[in-house]
């Protein structure tokens, strides 16, 4: 285990235009201060955390971000930012600032995209793209994928690749019911081998746990993959204050629920070794316990906590269904 | 030859060696404990032979053995543009 997180989400504020999709942090109107903020930054600092990534809500939206952005890089920590392209005003000062890399979401063709975010949202992300790749700013675009837009990835990803972005992200949609299922998730894997054949930059991100047992192995550096990081390299700060696992349980009663102690109240480090829920998070879903590839992936626990209430099986996951039949076999 | 560490690489101490971070790239690495030892002697005073002198005596090994590795880790070092030669 590490002695401390290598990178964490700064979670700056929860307030956003809204959009159509259930949010693990959905606009409450909380915030951070920008002295909260870069008391923050300077914990994770001496915890020697590198990288930070600065999320919302819609970090953009947040008066102090160009401030901040310039108090990580002066530590100095690689800064990004995930934002959903809603105001891009500060884009120079950004750029001035030093900003390492800024990731904006495309859900869709435009009709799609704007049923989700609003109308014009489409044209004003692709503004952002285009502004920040001029600007020589590292993009990234991240398509959070559910069953209702799987159908469509192939068409973002003919979007996407289409400006200078760096690496197309694929999410997964983590939610109570419209999650997507193990063969849905296996698709995704594959429609994404079939893009890779075309040389796109398109990769699925660590959520899809179980991507070595799938076609899309191939691509993998499988003895460098980490499965989720969730607890083992990473944590989120949420604009509360609350110490979280991943970004999928960033907000106030997810935090409450798990039991999520404070920054303000215990350091990092202490967090990070002592929360007894992060240690069993770290340990993998009841189903990955006899699966022989648990060390690596060990599920999603987002998917898992989310979709049946308990850390006990990732519904996307391929082998679940397997694992939890040796199970009740070992059991019986 | 004296390797040099960049001075603005941050290196954090771990069980199993430690993680360089290079804040330029923004990107980070892993090292063994072995390299971690290697690494903290990259001071711009240190030769390679003294480096795999020292090394020898801390893993009592053959000498000879103990160069090349040393030489290994630095030319790998060097191609991530982590140390650099005086």
């Amino acid at each position: 285990m590490f002695s401390g997180p290598t990178y964490a989400y700064l979670q700056v504020n929860r307030t956003c235009s809204g959009c159509g999709l259930d949010c693990y942090a959905s606009p409450d109107g909380t915030a951070l201060t920008l002295r909260e903020a870069k008391e923050i930054a300077d914990m994770l600092w001496e915890a020697k955390v590198f990288i930070v990534l600065l999320d919302g809500g819609e970090p953009l939206l947040w008066d102090g971000i160009v401030e901040l952005v310039q108090h990580f890089r002066a530590k100095p920590m690689a800064t990004a930012i995930v934002s959903g392209g809603e105001d891009i005003s500060q884009a120079k000062a950004l750029q001035k600032a030093d900003l390492s890399m800024i990731q904006f979401p495309i859900d869709g063709p435009e009709d799609y995209h704007d049923r989700i975010r609003g109308e014009g949202h489409f044209q004003k992300t692709i503004t952002a793209i285009k502004t920040f790749c001029d600007l020589n700013i590292d993009t990234h675009v991240g398509t959070v994928i559910s069953p209702e837009n799987m159908r469509y990835l192939e068409e973002i990803s003919d979007i996407v690749s289409s400006y200078p972005v760096l690496i197309h992200r694929v999410l997964r949609y983590i939610h109570a019911s419209k999650f997507l299922t193990a063969q849905q998730c296996v698709e995704v894997l594959s429609t994404i081998c079939t893009l890779r054949e075309k040389k796109r930059a398109i990769a699925p991100t660590n959520c899809y746990t179980f991507a070595s047992q799938t076609p899309y192995r191939q691509y993998m550096n499988v003895e460098k993959f980490q499965g989720c990081v969730g607890g083992k390299t990473s944590l989120v700060i949420t604009c509360d204050g609350y110490v979280v696992p991943c970004p999928h349980f960033a907000s106030k009663s997810i935090a409450h629920t798990i039991g999520a102690p404070s920054i303000w109240e215990e350091d990092i480090k202490t967090i990070w070794k002592e929360w007894d829920f992060l240690d069993e998070f770290r340990k993998g879903l009841t189903a990955c316990q006899v699966c022989p590839d648990n060390e690596r992936c060990g599920g999603c626990r987002a998917a898992a906590f989310h979709a049946t209430g308990s850390f006990d099986y990732d519904p996307g996951c391929p082998l679940s269904d397997v694992m939890l039949q040796k199970i009740q076999g070992e059991e019986k | 030859m004296i390797p040099e560490r960049r001075n603005d690489v941050i290196c954090r101490e771990e069980e199993f060696g430690a993680i360089i971070f290079d804040p330029q790239a923004g990107r980070m690495h892993k090292i063994n404990t072995t390299g971690h030892f290697i690494w903290d002697l990259c001071d711009g005073i240190h030769t390679v032979d003294t480096i795999a002198t020292k090394l020898a005596e801390q893993e009592e090994e053959d000498l000879k053995t103990v160069k090349e590795a040393v030489e290994t880790f630095l030319k790998d070092m060097n191609s991530r543009n982590l140390i650099r030669w005086q």
